[in-house]
């Protein structure tokens, strides 16, 4: 069956190495890597931020940014109808064997990797006619049929529709039909789940699985999610700054991990059979929401604005010295929650009301609520640790600005010792505060965020998304924080979030939000183990949890017939 | 690694681990960006040369550019070379010849007696012309040398009596100048007046028409855009049409307007010079002023200003503290990339003859001389003020984009 003069793999990489020519000088973003995918193999190539995961699928397509050198001697061999062809020597035309013929690629955003102003059909048609020779009305039929295939309503309709005018489940589909329309040999996804939420996430996963399948083509499928590589991975290549430091099949690196890094990527996973038993009893609540409704003006002026109502008719109680999770889909409304409780949202009804405050904090409304005042009460942590810190004032000055802006402190050096006590127990270095936002790494800066919060001695604070743009590692230590502030100072802490085993590992009480309504509150145990809902049921069921697969073997042949995957037997990390 | 780096022409960077790094501000990691484009800093080289040759122009000149310092002996003079050698020796110190003006010898007595050879000869000498070019004669015998910190004129090195402070430091010491009469450079006009020193002169006019002109326009803009962009809503299309229908109006017709304008009432050459800053700056608010409309639209949505929000900033604090040091990096270089324009605006109307006129040095005058075909004939040298315009153009525009470049060291940080 083998021949010896056709290339066993279908990409075989070997000694890669890539540099980044940056400000900060060269930074090496691959070093020696090997990585070898046969026909019809799913590779799961697992790593944080900065692993040089991305870089590495982008310079199969040669797709590398401009300031990346790829240093001699990295071979990249593909099997081009079964002929070696070294992807780094192409030129020009020749780009195009790679660049859809052979290999495709799936991108995070699928918004943006389609042209906003070219309808979907034209762009996929147009695909089809270089790469197949396709005519136009054959190109559309065939294009058509992807967009059934991938399980998209109304194909016909849908293929003529611009992207902005798709959901965001129905764009990765769209993307994904594009990807194939090419019938590539291999499929690069680059994080293609990451920005969906988790149940589109675990629809999209099916049918890349089924895509798989049907069509028997190789995948090289990038993620950071250990949870998600178990569900669709044969083998799994685990990479650490540049270089893999785990390789093996998916059995193997996902329930015997050698390396220290694997183990703490696996410790990041919803541990399910591990949750934190109820508070014997509820304490007092810290605020108390009645009746709120937020909405937010659409389209149009003055009183013929249409009105969208991000927040219906909410009431609900935060017990005072706990975290409180907030889950729900994106536009369920549960950052405008959030900020209605920093005065930061327009609200239409309904009141918020501060207990335990020296003063009555109570607002809504009719009632504008003084901004100083709430402000020492309770504070914000962002999502986006890059734009929310001043890239202009050194962290010291950030760090100090509450207290600056409010007149907290007589002196200069109160301002400094207060600065130095908060930096302290958000663990970032005194020395630290004299540098500038820019030389931090994203965990720092979010802990830098911290401790603007904490600074002028809150009761509250949200934290809205507060880890999702972070590694999970880094999340990890981000959770740790939160926690230990909740014991040592009292803490309550809103976790909104839409990554439930970050609410899972956080949180002791949880509350589930869809389309502005609040659907079901209760501990974590009884929304994980026992959720009443069925909204609440459908989203903990699509957690990408590590499920054991039966070996089956990668890349040969027959895999392309297995019709029926088996039941996936779902088992619980515990380390 | 070396290798690496001089295939890229970059000299080694700042190294990750190094503290100053971490601790540098928005300016040094602008400086270190900036420092990295070859084009820039030769540029920024020039260009401050010229700047500091423009602003202490009366130092560095060897002659009084005025009517003052006119030399009456050597009008439409070549430029006088200055050499380290010749035939009778080596010099440390560098000189020059001395040049007297060549009588054209009449023979009277030819054209008393009629004769027509004579008659030929006389108007082909080119005494009768007053555009031909003076004949001077060398002197290869009698050096000059030059002298350096010589006295001569006073001048004020500083002087801002007219910004109302009691400042005037005079001087009367130049950077160079020569033994036995004056050096000319770049060669004089028709007045006598020196090349080279009406040129240093008229860069720092020019410089300070533009700079007044800049100061306006940004005034205008920095309120148009930052009323339009922090309002937003209703304010903001008003703003922003009235913005629009400024700038839809060809420049120059409104130029020549202002300037026969200007010119129904009597004004003091300076007084005329400063109206005229004022009317390029107040008319060109319209680009800068909706850049920055929008940059305070996008800024303003920031996170980080929420954040100060939320930190119980007040809104004075909010713009002072993080919005207003956002965009300073901007206006700078926007401004610079801006010079050229606004010192070729006021070229172009000297050049017509509608912004500054003789006697005022200032680079359009020269420019506007040059056009004369008796110059472009007899007197190429006048052609310096050209050559030097060039330059300063051409270094402010390099400047301008390597700053661009370099203005916004966070907009990769992501």
């Amino acid at each position: 069956m083998i021949n010896h003069n056709i290339p066993e793999n279908l990409l075989e990489i070997r000694d890669l190495s890539i540099d980044f020519n940056t400000d900060e000088g060269i930074v090496r973003a691959v070093d020696n890597l090997n990585l070898s995918i046969r026909p019809g193999e799913v590779m799961g190539l697992v790593g944080e931020s900065g692993s040089g995961k991305s870089v590495t699928a982008k310079s199969i397509m040669r797709l590398a940014p401009g300031n990346a050198i790829i240093q001699s001697p990295s071979r990249m061999t593909l099997n081009y109808h079964d002929q070696a062809v070294n992807i780094l020597k192409l030129r020009g035309r020749d780009l195009r064997l790679v660049r859809g013929d052979a290999v495709s690629m799936i991108f995070q955003e699928p918004m943006a990797s389609f042209a906003p102003a070219i309808r979907i059909s034209d762009q996929i048609i147009q695909t089809m006619q270089i790469h197949l020779g396709y005519d136009k009305d054959q190109a559309r039929r065939a294009g058509i049929e992807l967009f059934e295939r991938v399980g998209i309503v109304a194909p016909e309709k849908r293929f003529d529709q611009y992207v902005f005018e798709l959901s965001g489940g129905m764009r990765q589909r769209a993307m994904i039909a594009m990807a194939l329309s090419t019938k590539p040999k291999l499929l690069i996804a680059d994080e293609p789940t990451t920005a969906l939420d988790v149940t589109i996430q675990a629809q999209v996963l099916d049918l890349m699985l089924e895509l798989r399948e049907q069509l028997g083509m190789a995948m090289l499928f990038i993620t950071h999610d250990l949870g998600v590589v178990s569900k669709i991975a044969d083998n799994v290549t685990v990479m650490q700054r540049g270089k893999v430091v785990e390789a093996g099949s998916a059995e193997q690196v996902l329930f015997q991990p050698q390396h220290r890094y694997t183990q703490r990527l696996l410790d990041a996973l919803p541990h399910l059979d591990n949750l934190p038993e109820a508070p014997v009893h509820t304490p007092a609540p810290l605020l108390s929401i009645e009746n709120l409704s937020i909405s937010y003006p659409v389209s149009g002026k003055g009183r013929k604005a249409e009105q969208f109502t991000a927040v219906n008719n909410i009431s609900l109680d935060l017990p005072e010295g706990q975290i409180i999770g907030l889950v729900g889909e994106s536009g369920s409304g549960k950052t405008s929650l959030g900020k209605a409780m920093l005065g930061a949202a327009p609200i239409s009804s309904g009141t918020v009301e501060y207990h335990r405050t020296k003063k009555k904090v109570k607002f809504g409304a009719e009632k504008a609520i003084k901004r100083k005042r709430l402000a020492r009460t309770a504070q914000l942590v962002f999502q986006d640790p890059y734009s929310s810190l001043n890239p202009r004032m050194t962290v010291r000055d950030i760090i100090a600005e509450p207290l600056e802006a409010m007149k907290l402190t007589k002196s200069r050096a109160e301002t400094d010792a207060r600065v130095i006590e908060v930096a302290r127990r958000c663990h970032i270095e005194v020395e630290h505060l004299r540098r500038f936002p820019h030389a931090f790494s994203g965990g720092q800066r979010q802990r830098i965020s911290i401790a603007r919060a904490l600074v002028c001695r809150p009761k509250f604070i949200v934290a809205d998304e507060s880890v999702a743009a972070l590694d999970v590692s880094i999340q990890a230590e981000i959770l740790t924080l939160l926690k230990e502030l909740k014991e040592e100072l009292g803490l309550t802490i809103l976790f909104i979030s839409h990554d439930l085993s970050v609410i899972a590992n956080l949180c002791d009480w949880v509350c589930v939000m869809k389309q502005g309504e609040l659907v079901e509150q209760g501990t974590v145990r009884q929304i994980f183990l026992d959720p009443q809902q069925a909204y609440t049921q459908k989203l903990i069921s699509s957690i990408p949890l590590l499920e054991s697969k039966e070996k089956c073997p990668s890349g040969s042949p027959e895999l392309l017939h297995i019709a029926e995957r088996p039941m996936p037997a779902v088992s619980f990390v515990s380390i | 690694m070396n290798a690496l780096l001089a295939r890229f022409g970059r000299k080694p960077k700042l190294q990750k681990n190094d503290e100053s790094y971490y601790t540098a501000g928005q300016l040094s990691l602008i400086k270190a960006r900036f420092k990295r484009k070859t084009s820039g800093v030769v540029a920024a080289w020039i260009l401050g040369t010229l700047v500091l040759m423009g602003f202490f122009a009366p130092f560095f000149s060897p002659v009084d550019p005025t009517i003052r310092g006119a030399d009456a002996e050597y009008r439409r003079g070549a430029p006088q070379a200055v050499y380290f050698w010749d035939e009778s020796g080596f010099s440390l110190r560098p000189f020059s010849y001395t040049y007297t003006k060549a009588k054209h010898k009449i023979d009277m007595s030819a054209l008393a007696s009629g004769g027509l050879d004579a008659l030929d000869a006389f108007t082909s000498s080119g005494a009768l012309s007053s555009s031909s070019q003076n004949k001077f004669v060398v002197d290869e015998q009698q050096r000059r040398y030059l002298q350096f910190f010589v006295q001569g004129w006073e001048y004020s090195l500083i002087d801002l009596s007219m910004a109302g402070l009691d400042l005037d430091i005079r001087w009367d010491r130049h950077l160079f100048g020569i033994e036995r009469g004056q050096i000319h450079l770049m060669g004089t006009d028709e007045d006598g007046k020196d090349i080279f020193s009406r040129t240093l002169h008229a860069i720092w006019v020019t410089i300070s028409i533009a700079i007044v002109a800049l100061a306006v326009k940004l005034i205008v803009s920095l309120f148009v855009g930052g009323v339009s962009g922090y309002f937003g809503g209703r304010v903001d299309t008003i703003m922003m049409s009235i913005t629009e229908a400024v700038r839809v109006i060809p420049p120059i017709p409104i130029y020549l307007a202002c300037a026969v304008a200007l010119a129904q009432i009597d004004l003091t050459p300076v007084q005329r010079y400063f109206a005229i800053a004022v009317v390029i700056g107040a008319l060109d608010f319209a680009t800068l002023g909706r850049r920055l409309r929008t940059h305070i639209l996008t800024e303003r949505n920031q996170d980080y200003v929420l954040a100060a929000q939320l930190c119980g900033s007040s809104t004075w604090r909010v713009i002072w503290r993080h919005l207003i040091p956002s965009f300073t990096s901007y206006i700078i270089v926007d401004t610079l990339i801006n010079f050229p324009y606004v010192i070729l605006a006021e070229t172009s109307l000297s050049f017509l003859g509608l912004g500054l006129t003789e006697p005022v040095n200032s680079l359009g005058v020269l420019l506007q001389k040059a056009q004369d075909p008796d110059i472009q004939q007899n007197m190429i040298w006048q052609f310096f003020p050209v050559l030097v315009f060039v330059f300063l153009i051409m270094a402010f525009v390099f400047v301008g984009d390597a700053l661009r470049d370099a203005a916004d060291p966070y907009s990769e940080k992501k």
